[in-house]
């Protein structure tokens, strides 16, 4: 192991392995990256253990990509673990970055979740309704799992993060792009996220005309007109209130965007945002003068979204002020 | 008793640790694999809505998302009692391959293959990708990842995105591939001769190694 070599660590907590594919989709600059950096901790590629990390002196690792969500207290311990043996912490993909699908489990509690997944599930035979415990006794010894919360955090909700590389995964792009910027020790103000200062749209090559729309329509229920901007013919786009840096991807293939990139520049609040946005061309198109609607009327118009948090917050429920939904004691 | 403990286990998507105890005479006694993780797909997707499930579902595996992208689009298409259409049958068949030659490709050079092309008696630290380059020399270790390239390439085409694709729809894909981007996958098919003959030689090399086969 050189001494003037980086030293670089990937760990994934509450995700699917995507973000660790879109590092390997760097295709040949990964032999760039062992180039100037040896891994040091890996565990979908590497067989280095959790007591080899333990071991690592503070800082031992210059740069940590951490992926996933915080889930349970192993996660947890792990982010913090992490922190401390590294001197820059990357979250890198949108469940470190702002909770993403994994979050959505925040519209839940524990208890919900495990009556499901080990009772409810067709695919259980489990008439005692035995749940997961973080001891069990067996007669060999005691074996131990970690502790599920009832909340999904995301990674700067557990510890100090100094960069935020967003998508779900990261774009290859921008991974590169962050690769470079380390390799070359011109890395942004702390805090920064790793990708361009636009939205989603300023990448798509369809056009807006500034119309009003007055029916929603569900991504099946219609084939979208070529060149013309998804969300004015009713079809709802998040790319307004979206970070960019991925090209556009999901409209490259008619399809709008839901949002992984998590908020686009200024914009606090991703789904808030793009409520907001949804709400100012959201309308009756005969009546273009039309300013003031009843009730009834506003009603109507709204009551084509369907499913509000999993289409507005898809990527950024424990990130966004609405963090999840109050548990009922 | 004693406890020997292998956390986490590694070079395979999920998370997972091994307990084995061992009896006063140092044999093995009992061994327990533990999953350390949920994230509760089970719950948070019911009340999502249906033409979403092929983008939710995937992020069960970013290794293998494809597979669970067209699992729920076949679903729809029983939900929705529609037959796809001919095109778009043979559009998700073609990604679905082109998926299989990137998925196996990983498996076989970055997950399970270090355990028989370096074996499993090398040191840990050469138990890996690197290693396997080590071994296999760079012109192979560039001919794996233009491979893997390959089919993640046509999985972007039809699907927007390689990891965690959006095309699927019920009765469907969202986009007819142009004739420009059948163009770019057909003139990529050579390869594909070259993959066969790679894996042979990949072949040849596993079972020339010792302890492969015990």
């Amino acid at each position: 192991m050189s001494k003037n070599k980086l030293k670089i660590a990937f760990y994934w907590a509450a995700s699917c392995g995507g973000c660790e594919i879109a590092v390997l989709d760097i295709n040949e600059k990964i032999l760039d990256v062992v180039q100037i950096a040896d891994v040091v901790f890996w565990p979908v590629a590497l067989d280095i253990k959790y007591k080899d990390v333990e071991a690592m002196a503070d800082k031992y690792i210059d740069i940590t990509f951490f992926n996933g969500s915080i889930r349970n207290s192993e996660q947890e311990h792990m982010a913090k673990l992490l922190r401390q043996k590294s001197k820059t912490l990357v979250a890198f993909g949108s469940c470190a970055h702002q909770g993403s699908v994994p979050g959505l489990a925040n519209l839940n509690d524990k208890k919900e979740i495990f009556e499901q997944v080990y009772v409810k599930d067709k695919s259980n035979v489990n008439p005692e309704h035995a749940m997961p415990k973080t001891q069990t006794q067996v007669k060999e010894g005691t074996l131990r799992i970690p502790e599920f919360y009832d909340t999904v955090k995301t990674l700067a909700q557990t510890v100090d993060v100094d960069y935020y590389l967003p998508g779900c995964p990261p774009p290859v792009k921008l991974i590169a792009g962050a690769v470079d910027a380390i390799a070359s020790g011109k890395l942004p103000p702390k805090g920064s996220v790793l990708a361009p200062l636009k939205a989603v749209c300023d990448e798509c090559p369809r056009k807006r005309e500034n119309k009003k729309i007055d029916k929603l329509y569900r991504v099946y229920e219609k084939t979208p007109e070529p060149e013309k901007c998804l969300l004015e013919q009713g079809i709802i786009c998040m790319g307004l209130a979206t970070r960019s840096g991925c090209g556009a991807q999901c409209l490259n293939v008619d399809m709008p965007c839901t949002g992984c990139g998590g908020p686009a520049p200024n914009v606090p609040e991703q789904g808030a945002a793009m409520i907001s946005a949804l709400a100012s061309i959201l309308g009756y198109e005969g009546e273009p003068g039309k300013t003031k609607y009843t009730e009834k009327e506003i009603e109507e118009l709204l009551s084509q979204v369907k499913d509000t948090v999993g289409t507005f917050y898809m990527y950024s429920l424990p990130a966004s002020i609405l963090r999840r939904k109050v548990i009922k004691k | 008793m004693k406890e020997l403990v292998i956390d986490p286990i590694t070079r395979l998507e999920g998370h997972g640790n091994v307990s084995i105890f061992l009896n006063d005479n140092g044999e093995v006694e009992n061994a327990y694999l533990k999953v350390p993780e949920l994230r509760g797909f089970e719950k948070f997707c019911i009340g999502r809505k249906a033409e979403l499930m092929p983008q939710l579902t995937t992020r069960i595996c970013g290794v293998c998302p494809v597979a669970h992208h067209f699992a729920a689009v076949k679903a729809l298409d029983v939900a929705f009692h529609v037959e796809p259409t001919s095109a778009a049958k043979k559009l998700r068949e073609l990604m679905y391959s082109a998926y299989y030659i990137y998925d196996h490709t990983l498996h076989f050079y970055y997950l399970g293959g270090p355990d028989f092309i370096v074996g499993p008696d090398a040191p840990p630290e050469k138990r890996n990708i690197l290693g396997v380059i080590e071994k296999v020399g760079m012109p192979i270790a560039k001919e794996v990842i233009k491979h893997r390239a390959f089919g993640q390439k046509i999985t972007e085409i039809i699907g927007g995105k390689a990891t965690h694709p959006v095309c699927g729809l019920p009765g469907g894909i969202s986009k007819p591939l142009s004739e420009e981007n059948r163009q770019q996958i057909e003139t990529q098919l050579p390869v594909l001769t070259l993959l066969s003959l790679r894996s042979k030689s990949s072949m040849t090399l596993c079972l020339a190694t010792p302890n492969t086969l015990s």
